[in-house]
């Protein structure tokens, strides 16, 4: 008997709900964005002239900008690395069988769960306040100011938050994959005398890298996206050493009542991340197992 | 059946989802209203006042205060949700363009306007009309510890010489001259400094603004004397604060003052009532920006109680009569007693102003007071950093002009 188009199809109506959710707090707002990154509107009152694309090539010769667009890109690079590295390192050694593993995994891991801005808070006192005392203590003369207060370091001190809070994520990512690694593959290669090293590049790493994709990915949205802990650490500061573009969108349309202009640049930030994304996805699906 | 199982399902599942929905219920008349305030420092008095009002008018006035409260304003009025009565600055110029935009109601024609004195709310006028009742003002200068002023035999500086010269008797002394705020995000405090130096170097308010606003693009440069003559006065702050000014907070400044640390706290009178907080073990007084010369001291401020009424207000009646009751002297006392700042209030001119404040106050309401320079700017954010940036970067002027030319080129 055929069944009705209802029976047939009743599932797809469940997709209803996640489709409005999706059309109206991302498609909506990104076609709005897109309309609005079109005129000077400033963000306070609906009075608003279309410029065309003026705001777009206003972008390309805007210090800020390109100050913005280095910064991030060394902040992504070291979220990237960083979490990559230290993650995997960190996840292989807690993997292994050792006394107070337990203890070790989920101290590694509490970082993920606190607030990006209290994390930021509380650095923000410890540079200021803390690590110039260990200067001084030390001598060591570089860490006798605040680190966060100097357009050369500021950037590289943020740096180190984010990955100091970025990296709990990757370590629990990466220790699942290891486990998932086939037991009897490994055992194989030790009784065929392969050594760790060429056990991890040979095995491991290929079995690992969907994992590594995945944070590769994640640190990437993160780095591009950065907001909550810079804006807490230095609000983009000094002398704009720090602003990430996301904070840019921000400052330019909230503190500078420039929301038409500040959409321009979240496009373009949106282009980014959609071409590199693909670009990733790309790449890395050749080398699955 | 399945086939009616799947129905009840998605059927339960729309009705779940339409109870989430907004209910409320805005009926016009309502005595609910929303003052939203951006005091966050004089939030117990003006509770007080709220719930005294609600009292006597049988009303349910619920004050909001909130962080970040600018940022919040704009969103909810871009969101057309805007509160009913908004303590907001009207030098500012979201005010202007909201006020351009018909966001509030005119109070020009309102009787509690004949409560305070003769200009000051034309002073704030958008087109012609009054969209605000200014009801205190601030400004700017420097709190300084009387006590050990007095035990070094220092003295108040009347002119920018005497002020450098103090700061090297303090020096000199061993004492720290200044309790600063130098982060990114308190570097506000330090907006009324460098604004006075601009005004002191380029001739006021008007020639301030025809450099840094109404120039042409990038033309701050660091060879004009204007701009040495401001550098010069900023470089004071420079090495001269507390150990680690540097990411000091506006808290961390009022700590480092109350306790001594520092002998002169440069900020606006606003931060009174939280010195008075710490109970600081000596005398506080204050002292207005030096000038050239003997008696061209300045302060700098505009409206800072003022308030607002939004066009889309559900009771504009109600709302009058609240602000009616804060333009009554015996209500706004309340609050001045413990704010300080002065008051727009005809019976209260001559009440006796605060010791604590009155080498700044004294020059208020005279033409030795500027209203804030950003009153012609799209936004002052930036600005307030360019100063901290120059302080803590030990002084780049080539920064301080490129960052300055950043801010203001989108302007001009």
């Amino acid at each position: 008997m055929k069944k009705s188009f209802l029976s047939r199809h009743w599932g797809y109506l469940f997709l209803i709900i996640p489709i409005v959710l999706q059309t109206v707090f991302f498609l909506t707002p990104l076609i709005q964005g897109f309309f609005l990154s079109l005129t000077n509107y400033t963000g306070l009152t609906q009075n608003y002239d279309l410029v065309g694309f003026s705001n777009y090539t206003a972008v390309f010769s805007d210090s800020r900008f390109i100050s913005s667009i280095r910064f991030t890109t060394l902040f992504t690079i070291v979220m990237i690395v960083g979490q990559i590295t230290i993650g995997l390192g960190v996840g292989l050694l807690l993997n292994e069988k050792m006394p107070g593993r337990g203890f070790f995994r989920t101290t590694y891991f509490f970082p993920a769960v606190l607030s990006t801005v209290t994390v930021g808070l509380i650095f923000s006192q410890i540079f200021n306040y803390g690590i110039p005392q260990i200067g001084e203590l030390f001598n060591i003369e570089f860490l006798q100011t605040n680190l966060l207060a100097s357009a050369s370091t500021a950037p590289w001190a943020v740096s180190f938050v984010a990955l100091w809070q970025g990296v709990a994520m990757p370590i629990i990512i990466f220790l699942a994959g290891l486990q998932s690694i086939p037991t009897e593959i490994l055992e194989a290669a030790k009784i065929d005398g392969a050594t760790e090293v060429q056990t991890f590049f040979n095995i491991k790493l290929p079995y690992l890298l969907p994992s590594i994709s995945i944070v590769f990915i994640l640190a990437l949205k993160s780095g591009l996206t950065a907001f909550d802990n810079i804006f807490a650490l230095t609000g983009g500061g000094p002398q704009n050493s720090t602003t990430s573009l996301g904070l840019l969108v921000y400052n330019t349309a909230f503190t500078f009542n420039q929301a038409g202009y500040a959409n321009a640049i979240a496009m373009i930030l949106f282009l980014i991340i959609i071409i590199i994304s693909i670009v990733q996805l790309h790449i890395s699906s050749r080398f699955e197992v | 059946m399945k086939f009616d199982k799947k129905y009840v399902v998605l059927a339960t599942s729309a009705f779940l989802l339409s109870a989430c929905g907004n209910g409320d219920d805005d009926s016009a008349g309502s005595r609910s209203l929303e003052v939203f305030s951006q005091k966050p420092e004089m939030q117990a008095q003006l509770q007080a006042i709220v719930d005294d009002f609600n009292e006597e008018y049988e009303a349910d006035l619920e004050l909001v205060s909130v962080p970040d409260s600018g940022t919040v304003l704009r969103t909810r009025i871009a969101n057309n949700d805007a509160p009913d009565i908004i303590n907001i600055f009207p030098q500012n110029t979201d005010f202007q363009q909201w006020s351009e935009a018909g966001e509030f109601i005119e109070l020009s024609d309102e009787s509690f306007m004949d409560n305070i004195v003769e200009g000051a709310a034309e002073e704030y006028a958008v087109n012609d009309g009054i969209y605000s009742l200014p009801l205190t003002t601030n400004a700017w200068g420097f709190f300084y510890n009387e006590d050990r002023f007095n035990e070094l035999s220092l003295d108040v500086p009347e002119t920018w010489a005497e002020f450098e010269q103090l700061v090297e008797d303090i020096n000199n002394a061993g004492e720290v001259p200044f309790a600063g705020a130098f982060s990114t995000a308190d570097s506000w405090t330090l907006n009324g400094f460098h604004q006075l130096a601009w005004a002191q170097a380029a001739g006021g308010y008007d020639g301030a603004n025809d450099y840094l606003r109404h120039s042409e693009p990038g033309a701050i440069s660091t060879k004009d004397p204007e701009f040495q003559r401001v550098t010069d006065q900023l470089s004071l702050l420079i090495g001269n604060a507390q150990r680690n000014s540097a990411g000091a907070s506006y808290h961390d400044a009022i700590a480092a003052f109350t306790n001594e640390d520092a002998l002169i706290m440069p900020n606006g009178i606003w931060a009174l009532p939280a010195i008075n907080e710490q109970n600081p073990d000596f005398t506080v007084r204050s002292f207005a920006f030096p000038g050239e010369n003997p008696g061209e001291q300045l302060t700098v401020g505009a409206a800072d109680l003022a308030f607002s009424i939004s066009e889309s207000t559900s009771n504009p009646e109600l709302a009058l009569q609240f602000l009616e009751y804060m333009s009554d002297p015996d209500v706004l006392r309340r609050y001045y007693e413990v704010d300080g700042m002065p008051t727009s209030l005809v019976e209260l001119q001559d009440d006796d102003s605060f010791e604590e404040t009155y080498g700044i106050t004294q020059y208020t309401f005279t033409d030795q007071q500027m209203i804030w320079l950003h009153r012609d700017w799209d936004s002052e954010e930036g600005f307030w950093h360019t100063t901290v940036d120059f302080i803590n970067g030990g002084g780049d002027e080539e920064a301080l002009a490129n960052s300055l030319n950043q801010f203001f080129d989108p302007m001009k």
